[in-house]
């Protein structure tokens, strides 16, 4: 029987909402104080209006409504799922208002790409943006990565009970500390330093590179958001094309693959558990699938002919592959080359990498290394038990910080994810392909939605139907979310509606 | 016979198209068909954007041709006519460029580009006025007063909530 | 039991977190950060480096 919601279920949730969104408020500060030094007039207006409506909206949010003293898991869920739409919609007023966009559906999704990390863009003119502008971009991603709520659970939000129901909400599950608001303080901190060391290579590599010291400065900032949070945005529209350097490059692919990785096993490795970084089943898993998938793509651009030697297959091949593999996005050719001059054996490589996507708990998306693993373990132990005697225990076991034992219920739960991941993919392709593009056109960039990596083979523009980027918007928040919190958004929308 | 003189006419517009004139292209164009225009010279033409990147003898430069940017190798001497590069307060030179283009250069990793042999400038940049309607200034400034309004509001709501739950429990 | 006493067991909880917390996460730059990002940079080297002579082999046999 679906229980009809209460008011006072309607008030917590718009009240945890406002506190998200004033966190958004403060954050645009950020932006605006890079616009102001660089004497950036309109986009300091933007950033002043976008954050008043923000403090505005949420203010009100947090005085009208009081919350519940307890949080039920409904709540949580439906928070951190509600929270991400209305901050795409008051996140997208100032990205509107610079008039880099068509519409403000554009700009939504933008912003929704930025939060989810995905990486797919609908500005125009991208060469001729403004600092502020570029910082709120990278700047979304950045945060996104690590979750709004994570923002929200370390500034504003007091430790209550209900704390830990809103981050699992947003597909985090894993506690590094007892307490939930440490983990999110743990996890800033991991960012923030990689923060320091990746910005600062960058800056230092764009200089030795021929950048002007400020710009690389900036340019070191925004490609360690953009790479860190296996987002994918750049400054240029060349992405990372624009700065013809191995250099760069191999800075970036080393930040996007570290920020790929679990924060439970950042935590672990820096606690000195350092065989974790070989025995852990996501990294393995993450290994085999880069190696497999890298194969594939190899032999795809064999059969073409167009990277001749080893250095260019690495600079192109497997940038892009792990690139899409850990869901960043970050590209070194024109997306039109993905179907003019890899065909279709790499794409599919590159395809299915992206679907796989990187590690649980981590700034990607797709399938996740974890599910992976318990799948393929699982597959293991069905076949050990068909060929063992009937009376023998199978006990498979998985190694993901500690050794945990394998059971059924583990399995169906990865499975179901999985499925629901198929099924976003799926929906893409299918709108895509009613619109007339290409079968594998439109597969590619719908698997690049729906697992938060960014990189397009040309459908994504801010030409394209109108349905079409909806459907994209809501992949990205879905996948970005794992589903749960998105059912439960869905529940409680049809309870409210037909519940009793 | 008038097939053989079209199929001869043809071939001549297209031989003195190469030689005499290199092909007039942009970026979509050579992306599409990359393999035709591999190793061919052609003429691009463009707005330069972002920096002018030395690497010793030769420069980078990002040319934007209103929809795309292409990196062009160029002579770093070539390079430093350009007087400004577009970014958010310039537009930049427009330049057009004689070059070689290249689908996967071997000599730079596979990136798609064009090593450009004669750079001209077609037209300077200018800076780029971004004037402030005052619909703008106003709009911030009542929406910043409003926003500060709602906070203290709210402070005092919080207090008052406050108040009562150390008064009833 | 009163009810300042389990506040006081709650307090000491928390203190016990916090301090779990403080023990790992601060002032650790060269003992705990350093080393961490290097194992990690490391494992992606290995893999990058693995990844460019498998291309390398693979060009070479087909």
């Amino acid at each position: 029987m679906l229980v009809r919601p209460r008011v006072a279920d309607y008030e917590t949730i718009a009240y945890f909402t406002g506190k998200v969104i004033i966190g958004l408020g403060l954050l645009m500060q950020i932006p605006l104080v890079v616009a102001l030094i660089y004497r950036e007039w309109n986009p300091a207006l933007d950033f002043v209006i976008g954050s008043s409506v923000c403090f505005i909206v949420g203010f009100l949010f947090t005085s009208f409504f009081k919350p519940l003293k307890n949080l039920t898991w409904m709540h949580g869920m439906v928070v951190a799922s509600f929270s991400w739409l209305v901050a795409m919609v008051v996140g997208a007023l100032p990205s509107f208002l610079s008039g880099h966009y068509l519409s403000y559906l554009d700009a939504g999704f933008d912003l929704m790409s930025g939060y989810t990390t995905t990486g797919l863009f609908l500005l125009q003119d991208l060469d001729h943006v403004s600092n502020g502008l570029n910082m709120w971009r990278h700047l979304a991603t950045y945060v996104g990565g690590q979750g709004m709520i994570v923002v929200a659970l370390t500034f504003l939000v007091s430790a209550s009970a209900g704390a830990v129901k809103m981050y699992v909400g947003e597909g985090k599950d894993e506690k590094l500390l007892p307490n939930v608001v440490e983990t999110a303080r743990a996890i800033w901190l991991i960012s923030l330093i990689y923060l320091f060391v990746g910005s600062f290579a960058i800056w230092i590599a764009g200089i030795y590179e021929g950048m002007a010291f400020d710009r690389a400065f900036l340019h070191g900032i925004w490609l360690f958001m953009g790479a860190w949070s296996t987002g994918g945005f750049a400054p240029q529209s060349q992405n990372l094309l624009y700065y013809h350097s191995l250099l760069i490059e191999i800075i970036t692919m080393i930040i996007f693959i570290i920020g790929s990785f679990n924060f439970a096993v950042h935590y672990a490795v820096w606690m000195g558990d350092r065989k974790e970084i070989y025995r852990n089943i996501e990294l393995v898993s993450f290994f085999i699938t880069v190696i497999l998938t890298f194969t594939i793509v190899v032999l795809g651009l064999i059969k073409t002919g167009i990277y001749p030697d080893a250095l260019i297959m690495f600079r192109k091949g497997f940038y892009n592959l792990v690139s899409g593999h850990t869901t960043t996005g970050n590209q070194t050719i024109y997306a039109r080359q993905f179907i003019k001059d890899w065909g279709p054996f790499a794409m599919v490589g590159i395809t299915v990498a992206m679907a796989i996507g990187a590690s649980a708990c981590s700034t990607g998306g797709g399938f996740k290394g974890l599910r992976m693993g318990i799948i393929f373990k699982g597959f293991i132990q069905e076949m050990k038990k068909v060929i063992s005697p009937e009376s023998t225990v199978v006990v498979q076991k998985i190694h993901h910080i500690k050794d945990i034992v394998l059971d059924d219920k583990l399995v169906r739960g990865a499975l179901f994810i999985v499925l629901c991941y198929i099924f976003i993919y799926g929906l893409g392709a299918v709108v895509g392909v009613f619109y007339g593009y290409p079968i594998p056109d439109a597969l590619f960039d719908s698997v690049s939605a729906g697992s938060n990596t960014g990189l397009s083979a040309g459908v994504t523009s801010a030409a394209m139907p109108v349905l079409l980027k909806i459907v994209y918007i809501f992949e990205m928040w879905a996948g970005r979310l794992e589903f749960m919190s998105v059912f439960a958004l869905g529940g409680f929308i049809v309870a409210g509606v037909r519940g009793k | 016979m008038r097939q053989i003189v079209f199929v001869f006419l043809l071939m001549v517009i297209v031989f003195i198209a190469f030689t005499a004139e290199g092909l007039a292209v942009d970026v979509n164009q050579l992306v599409e068909k990359s393999k035709f225009y591999d190793g061919k010279e052609v003429v691009f033409k463009g707005e330069v954007v972002g920096d002018i990147m030395v690497r010793g003898d030769y420069a980078w430069i990002n040319v934007f041709d209103g929809a795309n940017a292409m990196g062009i190798w160029i002579k770093t001497s070539e390079a430093r006519k350009i007087e400004r590069t577009g970014d958010y307060k310039n537009k930049g030179d427009i330049v057009e460029t004689r070059g070689i283009f290249n689908r996967a250069c071997k000599e730079h990793g596979g990136d798609t580009d064009i090593h450009g042999e004669s750079l001209i400038i077609k037209k300077r940049g200018r800076q780029l006025a971004h004037p402030v309607s005052f619909l703008k200034i106003f709009t911030a400034i009542g929406l910043a007063v409003l926003s500060e309004a709602a906070f203290l509001f709210d402070r005092h709501i919080q207090r008052k909530r406050l108040a009562e739950d150390s008064f009833t429990s | 039991m009163e009810k300042k006493e389990i506040k006081n067991i709650f307090a000491q909880k928390q203190e016990h977190i916090v301090s779990e917390y403080d023990k790992y996460f601060s002032n650790r730059l060269f003992s705990r950060y350093i080393p961490g990002i290097i194992v990690e940079s490391l494992y992606v080297i290995a893999l990058m480096i693995f990844a460019f002579f498998l291309g390398w082999l693979l060009l070479r046999w087909f």
